[in-house]
């Protein structure tokens, strides 16, 4: 189902949405077809104080967590990849949750739309998931290379091979003109922003906004983790883990395999 | 008899009544006996008739140390270690299924990728910091990882 409104990625446009930022050079690349955003940004050697941007209109093997695929049919919604350095000895606990939490602001100012973050950071709006991101790091040259990954389901109405509940951009505003690079602009400016008030402050600085927009938060969820056991969900703490209630014992996740059944 | 079985065994011995284990494994056998129980204070690895191949607990020591079973298991490590970098889960391979990136006896290089800590659905490779054998994977995949905990024992 095409939108009327789908403008094709365009590096100049994405560009002169950039908010002037800090980084010396920003390299952007689009590609019509690729196998992964994430997997190319990963292999490229890339200079220092130089931000690179990779999209495309379709990818073959679009990447989730493990061995999930991210459905990534051509031209209808954003697959995006982001790369740049930072100091070898960041301390990057809760970062993850930075990036959507930048993402759900970036989409509530320029449309208005009001989602949740799920721990620890997909994006969902009224139970259903539009946005995921994935993010590596690698050290090189004693710097750590950062890969962000983000996929934002925007036109896309139909799709018979997603396992969960999803939606999109068009589905949740069907009124909207949406723009895929507009959107690119402006949220890599926003994770490059928040990213900078990170490594001066750490997660603390934005733990009370992710609390306010914690999707699970006073839920009751169950998890292979704790062998099915109802688990109430409290809130994030200041380095970005999940604090939950086990028959009355507090807990704190950090990691893992983590799949949430919510009870409610 | 890997170091690993060896680590279980005094995990199972602290968290039980009993004071002491004694496992025989073909020619190989390992005693373990709680610090503190009324027995001995010792944690004795005996030898068996024929000497024990690559890494052991008890190859460069002798048969009885006074001392308490965690000392003990981190003395025994011979090599370099390669530590983690940060808290989060220990993934040996890119995906669930797929091949690991290294396997015990495999020669590393300084910069080979060996494994993946995950944390908050951040990846994070760890790389080798020098070259050489492994000898040694610490960790079970999926297995929670605390900073600092020796991952890889290379020589």
């Amino acid at each position: 189902m095409k939108d009327v409104n789908q403008n094709p990625l365009n590096k100049k446009i994405i560009n002169s949405f950039l908010d002037s930022n800090e980084f010396h050079k920003v390299k952007i690349l689009i590609f019509e077809e690729i196998d992964s955003t994430n997997r190319y940004l990963s292999d490229l050697e890339i200079d220092k104080n130089t931000l690179y941007i990779c999209s495309a209109e379709k990818q073959i093997r679009g990447k989730g967590r493990g061995n999930k695929k991210w459905e990534s049919p051509t031209g209808q919604n954003i697959y995006l990849s982001l790369s740049f350095q930072l100091e070898k000895n960041s301390n990057l606990n809760g970062y993850s949750l930075m990036v959507g939490l930048a993402i759900r602001d970036s989409l509530n100012e320029l449309y208005g739309i009001n989602s949740k973050i799920k721990w620890p950071n997909d994006i969902f709006f009224e139970n259903r998931k539009f946005c995921g991101i994935l993010i590596e790091t690698k050290f090189e040259n004693n710097l750590r290379k950062i890969i962000v990954g983000i996929g934002i389901n925007v036109f896309m109405q139909t799709n018979d091979h997603i396992d969960q509940d999803w939606t999109s951009l068009k589905l949740i505003d069907g009124e909207k003109k949406f723009d895929r690079n507009l959107i690119i602009g402006k949220l890599t400016s926003k994770i490059l922003n928040y990213s900078k008030t990170f490594e001066k402050y750490g997660f603390a600085h934005f733990q009370n906004a992710f609390n306010q927009h914690n999707y699970l938060k006073n839920k009751i969820v169950t998890s292979e983790n704790f062998e099915g056991k109802d688990c109430k969900v409290k809130e994030v703490d200041a380095e970005g883990k999940l604090k939950v209630e086990i028959e009355k014992e507090a807990k704190l996740i950090s990691s893992g395999e983590l799949s949430f059944k919510i009870k409610e | 008899m890997d170091i690993r079985k060896v680590k279980k065994l005094i995990e199972m011995l602290e968290d039980s009544n009993l004071n002491e284990i004694e496992i025989k494994e073909g020619e190989e056998s390992v005693k373990l006996v709680k610090a503190g129980s009324n027995l001995s204070q010792t944690l004795v690895a005996q030898p068996a008739a024929q000497p024990l191949e690559g890494k052991s607990i008890t190859k460069e020591e002798p048969e009885k140390i006074e001392k308490d079973t965690e000392v003990e298991e981190t003395k025994k490590v011979s090599g370099k270690e390669i530590k983690s970098p940060m808290v989060g889960t220990f993934y040996g391979a890119p995906n669930p299924g797929a091949e690991t990136f290294v396997k015990v006896g495999d020669n590393v290089n300084e910069g080979d990728v060996l494994c993946i800590i995950e944390a908050m659905k951040m990846m994070n490779e760890v790389k080798a910091d020098f070259s050489g054998t492994i000898i040694d994977i610490v960790p079970d995949d999926a297995e929670p990882v605390e900073f600092g905990q020796t991952l890889f024992i290379l020589e």
